[in-house]
């Protein structure tokens, strides 16, 4: 009941971090700890990215944890592991296992699949995202559970909403929330899906046999303080070796398989006979009877996971895909260069989660699978909000920076570009306007063609941010488009500063402002900033005396 | 009233010798009482009945000053808010939030003025005060950042609605319309007993300025129609001869002259509040305050008020209306 109390609270924490992080990065509460705490993905990232990521260094506490009180983490703390046994209890509670034929062999899996994905990594292919058990638990919350809660609590509002009106509980019957949208649900889905439908073999398959970070704590859990003691009481009933969920017991029940031990203590509570306790253990010697501490690989498979990471890593490098850029792919503001971007972003969804527009869209395999779930700006969809910055305040890796607001406004991910033959004003001869009317930069103006208006784009004060393509009217793709040309990515440095040395014009306010005169004709133009021989091209609405007089 | 009675604010120096008040018409009408300049008069104003002489209705209410002080004062010369909110009525105010700007930017309606209209229906003693808008940026952002939502929060009674979804829109039809014939409208605006159009006043890239009518698009779901699918200044005029506010308060304590209606652009803080009842004149008011896009304008050379006025919405020429400016 403690492990499922300490489970639930855990979850808990971890999906309010997840949840609440646009209102809490407000309160600098570190809501990316979780997937901070995983030092396979630490470990994973700055091999590949060949970098060093300070915020990472927390992952250090885990290890340190896990030297103290074994594999904790995998029982207690880890929201995947609590998503597979809640899934368990749900759906597989009455099922009768299958069991394996080799469960030995099968168990050492995880340290295979550990070692290809960090050789894949020193070749610098990050496969961590699709592996790393945080990462994979912030995709299922992120892209699966949030738009359904949102759609159930939506779905329950619209319910209510007659009889609350009626009730004059004016609050709640104008409530109502925006439902996110993610392109990577499908997978996700079929992904977890997946991971649980292997528990009708073992319970916590997953954990026990293939996760990465498992595999890498219990490279440390064996030298742990606490142990699996059984006292000389035993009578060999063989529970704790059938009821283990990890497997961690062998046929002697006075022997612990003490790298698979998670420290859950279901051996301790049905034990008939009360024999089984765990207490703390000098270290162990190299061949202690009662805790083997065997991994179980064969040199043969060991060096063949490391060549397949090798290899699979050639797949990456081999691919058009390091060389050509998607046209249309638009990375958040403040993401790194494309290619560290690519080795440090772990796919966790957590800028997806907080986006607020929801232009922020995990990659489809379409793009290359090098780029797999990373994220990109679905400008169609929505745009990106020139005001505001979280996607980098939650990035655990930093593969987009954490920018001041400052710093953002102007971090230039791309520059709009009209397609003429599609755009009403241009080709269809009709008053649109629209792309200007909601440009926050500024960056459009109107030309006289043919004696109507139609809009120009001025690059060097456009941003990128697609506002104009999420509203542009014409069916279909957008007759203004945003194209990666002229997006800025500074791995480190100032972008106001790159921003002024490109010349660039990017703002979202006149920073000039009047002083309280009274009426505008107070001002002189060269109080307003307008040149009386050149003024700003008159909006159609305008009509001038001489044509009221026709 | 408190106030000191200024006079007719001049419009256009140009014309100032030209100048001639309704009132002061009419009274010239009634000195040679001469039925033919009374006639004369009826045929130059296509205001509807209300013209019929009222000699002390003001019309437009201008003051300028400190906000809360300026919106009272302003209402008050129109009779004071009991003329538009009773006891348990239910009022929509309309402001503009539809950017995620704060009101310094001058693209959203001054939640001060906001505020001081909601205190004013609170003591008139409304049951229940709405304010909506149909953002157009993410809601709860444009909300937040537009300060409307703290105003919302700091009186009892008070809700505040940015309407996005569907579910909130009702389909009506529009009798009358030349272009728009049908429209989806905000439910809680067709229920309500009043509606109080609290516009900034901004310039407009398509409609030239944003006033009082144009701010009426925010409470109706498809506007991506008035620009592809029709012309949308008579799309406007159309909304407004359906959608008729029974209080309309300028906010021009800020008019963005340049760049609107999404910024950045020239801001100018005017520092004044224009309050009246009618859509045509208190527009057509507005623009002669600014200089939009650096350019002397009058109402009539705004296409939609030109337009709304031509089909019978309201009178465009400030020198036909009884103004009262006042500063506190």
């Amino acid at each position: 009941m403690v492990q499922r109390a300490l489970q639930a609270l855990f979850l808990l924490i971890f999906l309010l971090l997840l949840f609440l992080a646009a209102d809490l990065v407000a309160y600098n509460v570190p809501t990316d700890i979780f997937l901070r705490l995983s030092p396979f993905i630490a470990l994973s990232v700055m091999i590949a990215g060949r970098t060093v990521i300070a915020g990472l260094a927390v992952s250090l506490f885990l290890i340190g944890a896990t030297l103290i009180f074994g594999r904790f983490f995998c029982a207690y703390v880890c929201p995947f592991g609590t998503t597979i046994d809640f899934i368990d209890w749900l759906a597989l509670k009455k099922i009768k296992r299958r069991g394996l034929k080799k469960p030995e062999k099968v168990l050492s899996l995880k340290y295979y699949f550990l070692l290809f994905l960090v050789v894949s990594s020193l070749f610098s292919l990050t496969l961590v995202h699709a592996f790393d058990p945080l990462a994979l638990a912030a995709r299922v919350y992120s892209f699966l559970v949030y738009p359904l809660g949102i759609f159930l609590a939506n779905f329950s509002l619209d319910l209510f909403r007659p009889a609350a009106g009626s009730l004059n509980w004016t609050a709640l019957s104008l409530t109502r929330f925006s439902q996110p949208v993610f392109t990577a649900n499908l997978s996700t889905f079929l992904l977890l899906a997946g991971i649980a439908a292997l528990n009708i073999f073992q319970p916590r398959f997953w954990c026990r046999n293939l996760c990465p970070l498992g595999a890498l704590l219990s490279l440390v859990s064996h030298l742990g303080f606490l142990k699996r003691t059984v006292g000389p009481g035993c009578n060999y009933c063989g529970q704790c070796r059938k009821k283990c969920p990890m497997g961690a017991i062998e046929e002697d029940p006075y022997r612990t398989k003490v790298r698979e031990c998670v420290q859950c203590r279901t051996c301790v509570r049905i034990c008939p006979v009360k024999e089984v306790s765990f207490r703390p253990t000098g270290p162990l010697k190299p061949k202690e009877k009662t805790h083997p501490i065997g991994m179980g690989l064969s040199r043969r498979t060991f060096i063949a996971a490391a060549i397949s990471g090798a290899a699979t890593s050639f797949l990456a490098y081999g691919h058009p895909s390091r060389l050509l850029r998607d046209p249309g792919l638009i990375r958040p503001p403040g993401a790194l260069p494309e290619e560290l971007f690519l080795d440090t972003c772990i796919r966790c969804g957590s800028c997806m989660r907080v986006c607020i527009t929801n232009t922020l869209q995990p990659c489809s395999l379409e793009t290359a699978f090098t780029r797999l779930w990373t994220p990109y700006l679905n400008q169609r969809l929505a745009p990106c909000e020139a005001t505001c910055n979280l996607c980098g305040q939650v990035c655990p890796t930093q593969a987009i920076r954490r920018l001041p607001l400052a710093e953002k406004v102007v971090a230039k991910i791309g520059t709009a570009y009209i397609d003429r033959r599609r755009c009403l004003s241009w080709e269809y001869d009709r008053l649109c306007l629209i792309c200007d009317e909601q440009c926050p930069y500024d960056a459009i103006d109107l030309v006289e063609e043919g004696g109507l208006k139609c809009p120009v784009v001025y690059e060097h004060k456009c941003s990128g941010c697609g506002m104009c393509e999420s509203k542009c009217p014409v069916e279909g793709r957008s007759a203004i488009v945003v194209l990666p040309v002229g997006e800025i990515r500074l791995k480190t440095g100032s972008y106001l500063k790159e921003v002024d040395s490109l010349n660039l014009d990017l703002k979202l306010v006149e920073e000039k402002q009047l002083p309280a005169k009274g009426q505008t004709r107070d001002f002189s133009y060269e109080d307003l900033g307008l040149d009386p021989d050149n003024l700003p091209p008159l909006p159609p609405g305008f009509i001038l005396d001489e044509e009221i007089e026709k | 009233m408190p106030e000191a009675l200024i006079g007719i604010l001049p419009v256009d120096e140009k014309t100032d010798n030209k100048r001639i008040t309704r009132r002061d018409f009419l009274r010239l009408a009634a000195k040679t009482g001469t039925a033919a300049g009374l006639a004369f008069a009826l045929h130059r104003s296509a205001a509807p009945l209300w013209a019929v002489p009222n000699l002390e209705k003001v019309d437009l209410a201008v003051a300028r000053g400190e906000v809360g002080r300026s919106v009272k004062a302003a209402i008050d010369a129109l009779g004071g808010i009991g003329r538009f909110v009773r006891k348990g009525q239910k009022v929509i105010i309309k402001p503009n939030m539809s950017f995620p700007n704060p009101p310094e930017w001058g693209t959203t309606t001054n939640p001060e003025v906001v505020a001081a209209i909601v205190g004013l229906c609170r003591e008139a003693g409304a049951a229940r005060i709405l304010i909506v808008d149909n953002p157009l940026r993410r809601p709860d952002i444009c909300l937040k950042r537009s300060g409307i939502l703290a105003v919302a929060q700091k009186f009892t009674g008070t809700h505040v609605l940015a309407a996005q979804d569907r579910s909130f829109f009702k389909e009506v039809d529009v009798p009358g319309g030349r272009v728009l014939h049908t429209v989806m409208v905000i439910k809680d605006v067709l229920r309500a007993d009043v509606l109080i159009n609290v516009p900034i006043s901004k310039s407009h890239n398509a409609a030239g300025v944003s006033l009082g009518m144009k701010n009426l698009m925010g409470l109706i779901l498809d506007r991506d129609a008035f620009h592809e699918k029709f012309d949308l200044n008579q799309g406007i005029v159309d909304l407004s001869r359906f959608i008729r506010p029974d209080l309309i308060v300028v906010d021009a304590t800020r008019a963005l002259i340049t760049g609107g209606p999404s910024g950045p652009g020239k801001i100018v803080p005017l520092g004044i509040i224009v309050a009246g009842t009618d859509p045509v004149a208190v527009d057509s008011y507005t623009v002669s305050l600014a200089r939009w896009y650096g350019r002397s304008f009058k109402g009539k050379n705004v296409r939609h008020i030109l337009l709304a006025h031509q089909q019978g919405l309201g009178e465009i020429d400030p020198a036909r209306l009884m103004i009262k400016e006042m500063a506190v």
